[in-house]
């Protein structure tokens, strides 16, 4: 007998969601130590978080992030090319960097070399050399990133929104720098900034991979041991300066054939206690395939491969973005049709179809974010940086499952706001300034740091 | 190791279950052994805008219904389209399984598409092609080097096509490309995750077992042979630095050459310590960035290398650094502590590929679906681990020849 094709196969009830049990220690210098054994893959990854990223850049914009990028390139008794060797000879990578909250030591290897790995990421933590010539090296490479990056509409359109978004606030600029705020940069000043900032105190330490505490313990603090911990300087940030009304600013690339958009204004904190009605909320308007904005400016109407709206995950406030590329022609329906969207998600109630809808896809796809090695050290990293606690996943998966047609409404009125947004766009002025001038008054993006 | 069992129904749709209960989730892919070396000059790019229309609905889930019954049920979904094959996938709670089964085995039969959402997709996969492509600063060299490369073989046009071909594309293209690849003797299904065998052949007989193979696809192809001279071309484009791109044609992914090519792209350019990083990045620091690759493919591909020059240094003398180590290569070999060390990069990044269901699913799709062989991932350790210095030192001497080879340079365009 044929299958009947008309009947649509239904699930069961998800299965509760566990995050796995991990063993903490700290050591006498104020270091956390996390251990999560996982034994199914002869791998071994730690991952070294200390909590000062480049939001304590102030106005020296790519300081803390040039400073981590070149713990990795050489100690006091290795050359970086050493310690490129030694890494990958091990099959391993080493990487170290910032992001707005913190600042990243990471190696990876096969585990038969476990001690080897963690005594490179150890040294290069805490004797890094910063030879004058590695340096200049770096400091050179971003330069001419940049210089590249003048050719791509999509980096124009952020560089633009954070200076429009942010001015006089360490958002304001890029984390890895701008060409006026690297050429300041010397030895010294890296230097000042290691000493001042990179310790262990409220530092994390994941260790994840195939091997267990009692084995990994001892050379833990053998090798951290020495790593002098200090009082931790407060700082806060200053006030975000308001937009009072909505502003359009255009990068201009004279030859481009699509405008890269974002629409965007100030945000919530990643630790906002109403992130999962926040998270149910921007995912209807812009967060996965079935969204609004894609399913009007990609399904419909065809204006783009793809468009998406984002709350930027920090500590601080940063901002709310909605983020597409469109042809030239079509820039101004573009931006009409996502203020239609945004404003839509004020106005009335989410039907309980798309709610019921995106609630089971968010809780369905969650355990598929903490599957792998390095999602989990990701997890544990980002539970110790917010300080959230071992149920914070669990949850945070159980709210999202309950929000209502109200919280979302409430969240959309709350924390979105089409009235004093910026409208930047990165693209060909002459053809897409006429097409923009509806919404506010066009300024042509200048700035001396780029 | 992957533990896994395969089989096939009586309409030849090949089955590969691989079962794991450490998530509550499946993957569950879908490969077409058909990509754009299928199309016909014409029509490039016409394989991959056929993946679009897979979501654009079929008859017992019409319209956006696929879509909206996968994140209904928290599943994911998408495709990608190479020169080779064409993969759908979704990534599913295991309760909901079947749901899975259910619309892929609708779309592989029942595919219903109207001249709107053709001709909406159409401008979707335009506008693809100009974000990654147009819009990019040296967006077009590997097509260009590619169609240097290649005078006959489909591999010289990009998956994504050209505009105009996409323009002519007509709905009459979608029936006749339908009839002729999508069926389920043209089709291998790999189940990765909380489904057992038991389960993974219910469901497949139940859903896909009525369907009639298709009798065989015919499979020819013009290869060519290798370049007589140099071709070399110079491109003015919307760029800051100049770049150079260069091209070899070499093997495919089962040509016994395959590993150890590969070493040796990784020993000149994967991680800081590699040869080329270290002398013309950061020794001589003529080049802001050099990368050199051995294309996978089911048809002899290329083996490409490129190089930006930083600001001030000159092309040119880039470019003959670049191949020298190359040269060097051939004339002196490689040392048994750098192969290992490749050898230990490349055993990392298997061992990657191996975590999660959704990787195991889409490691294993590739060579279940172009050779029958999803075993094939347990051996590549071994693969990788039996190259010699002596195989690599060969290789250099079989594969680079400056007549045999395409080079494009990218120049700043001058404005005025």
């Amino acid at each position: 007998m044929a299958l009947d094709r008309t009947i649509i196969p239904t699930g069961r009830e998800p299965d509760p969601f566990v995050f796995p049990h991990w063993q903490e220690f700290t050591l006498i210098n104020g270091l956390t130590v996390v251990i999560l054994p996982d034994n199914r893959f002869p791998q071994i990854s730690y991952r070294l978080m200390i909590p000062s990223g480049a939001t304590r850049d102030g106005m020296q914009s790519g300081l803390t992030s040039l400073t981590s990028e070149l713990l990795s390139r050489g100690t006091k008794t290795k050359s970086s090319s050493e310690i490129a060797e030694l890494t990958e000879s091990i099959g391993g990578r080493l990487s170290t960097g910032s992001q707005w909250d913190a600042s990243f030591g990471f190696i990876s290897s096969l585990s038969k070399y476990k001690e080897k790995s963690l005594s490179l990421l150890a040294e290069s933590v805490l004797h890094p050399a910063f030879h004058e010539s590695d340096v200049q090296f770096l400091i050179d490479q971003r330069l001419n990133n940049l210089l590249m990056s003048r050719d791509s509409t999509s980096f124009l359109a952020s560089f633009a929104m954070g200076c429009t978004l942010f001015p006089d606030h360490p958002f304001e600029l890029p984390i890895n720098g701008t060409p006026k705020s690297l050429k300041t940069f010397t030895r010294s000043t890296i230097l000042q900034h290691y000493k001042r900032w990179i310790q262990p105190c409220a530092s994390i330490l994941i260790v994840l991979g195939d091997v267990d505490a009692e084995q990994i313990m001892p050379q833990v603090e053998t090798s951290f041991a020495e790593w002098k911990p200090m009082p931790w300087e407060p700082y806060s940030l200053p006030v975000l300066p308001l937009i009072k009304k909505n502003l359009v600013v255009i990068a201009d690339k004279p030859d481009a054939v699509q405008s890269s958009i974002r629409i965007a204004h100030h945000g919530v904190s990643k630790k906002h206690p109403d992130m999962p009605a926040i998270i149910v909320m921007n995912t209807i308007l812009g967060g996965y395939f079935g969204s609004r904005l894609n399913l009007n400016l990609r399904e419909d109407k065809g204006f783009t491969y793809g468009v998406r709206s984002v709350f930027s995950e920090r500590i601080f406030p940063g901002y709310f973005a909605v983020a597409t590329d469109v042809r030239n022609e079509v820039t101004g329906d573009a931006v009409k049709e996502i203020f239609h969207e945004i404003r839509g998600m004020q106005k009335e109630l989410v039907d309980q179809k798309t709610l019921i809808n995106v609630r089971n896809f968010l809780v369905g796809r969650f355990p598929s974010d903490f599957e792998t090695t390095d999602q989990l050290s990701q997890a544990l990293m980002e539970l110790k940086l917010y300080g959230f606690d071992e149920n914070y996943f669990s949850r945070l998966r159980n709210q999202i499952s309950r929000v209502t047609a109200e919280q979302v409404l409430d969240a959309a009125r709350k924390y979105l706001d089409p009235d004093h947004a910026v409208i930047v766009v990165g693209g060909k002025a002459s053809e897409i300034e006429p097409q923009l001038r509806q919404f506010g008054d066009v300024t042509l993006f200048e700035s001396d740091q780029i | 190791m992957i533990e896994f069992e395969q089989f096939r129904l009586a309409n030849g749709l090949n089955v590969v279950v691989a079962e794991s209960k450490k998530a509550p989730l499946v993957a569950f892919d879908l490969l077409y052994h058909v990509g754009s070396k299928n199309e016909k000059w014409g029509r490039t790019g016409f394989a991959h805008l056929f993946e679009h229309l897979m979501f654009e609905g079929s008859v017992h889930a019409p319209g956006k219904l696929f879509d909206e019954l996968l994140q209904n049920a928290g599943g994911e979904n998408n495709a990608y389209t190479t020169e080779d094959l064409t993969n759908y996938y979704e990534l599913i709670p295991s309760h909901e399984v079947e749901l899975a089964f259910w619309l892929e085995s609708d779309r592989m039969r029942f595919l219903n598409i109207d001249q709107d959402s053709f001709e909406n997709q159409r401008l979707v996969v335009i506008e693809e092609r100009r974000q990654r492509v147009d819009n990019q600063p040296y967006g077009t060299a590997m097509e260009r080097l590619a169609s240097m490369i290649f005078d006959k073989h489909p591999y010289r046009w990009p998956v994504i096509g050209y505009v105009d071909h996409l323009m002519d594309s007509t709905l009459d293209d979608v029936s006749v490309f339908y009839q002729k690849f999508y069926s389920p003797d043209n089709a291998t299904l790999i189940l990765s995750g909380d489904i057992s065998l038991n389960q993974a052949q219910d469901l497949s007989e139940t859903y896909f077992g009525e369907f009639k193979s298709s009798g065989g696809i015919a499979r020819d192809f013009e290869f060519d042979q290798v370049l007589t001279s140099e071709k070399r071309e110079t491109v003015y484009d919307s760029v800051q630095l100049p770049a150079f791109f260069m091209g070899f044609p070499t093997v495919s992914e089962t040509h016994p050459d395959y590993f150890a090519l590969d070493l040796m792209a990784d020993i000149l350019s994967n991680g800081k310590s590699s040869r080329l990083y270290q002398d013309l990045v950061y020794s001589r620091r003529i080049a802001q960035s050099v990368s050199a690759f051995q294309e996978q493919n089911e048809h002899p591909g290329i083996f490409g290398m490129y190089g930006i020059a930083r600001p001030g240094a000159d092309l040119r003398t880039l470019e003959d650094f670049t191949f020298s180590h190359i040269q060097k290569i051939a004339d002196t070999g490689v040392t048994e502590s750098e192969l290992e060390k490749v050898k230990n990069l490349s055993i990392s990044s298997v061992i990657n590929r191996m975590q999660g269901v959704a990787n195991i699913a889409d490691f294993m799709s590739r060579y279940a679906g172009l050779y029958q062989n999803p075993g094939y991932v347990n051996e590549l350790i071994q693969k990788v681990d039996s190259v010699t210095s002596e195989d690599i030192k060969r290789v250099a001497n079989t594969w680079f020849s400056q007549t045999n080879r395409a080079v494009l340079h990218y120049l700043p365009k001058v404005t005025s």
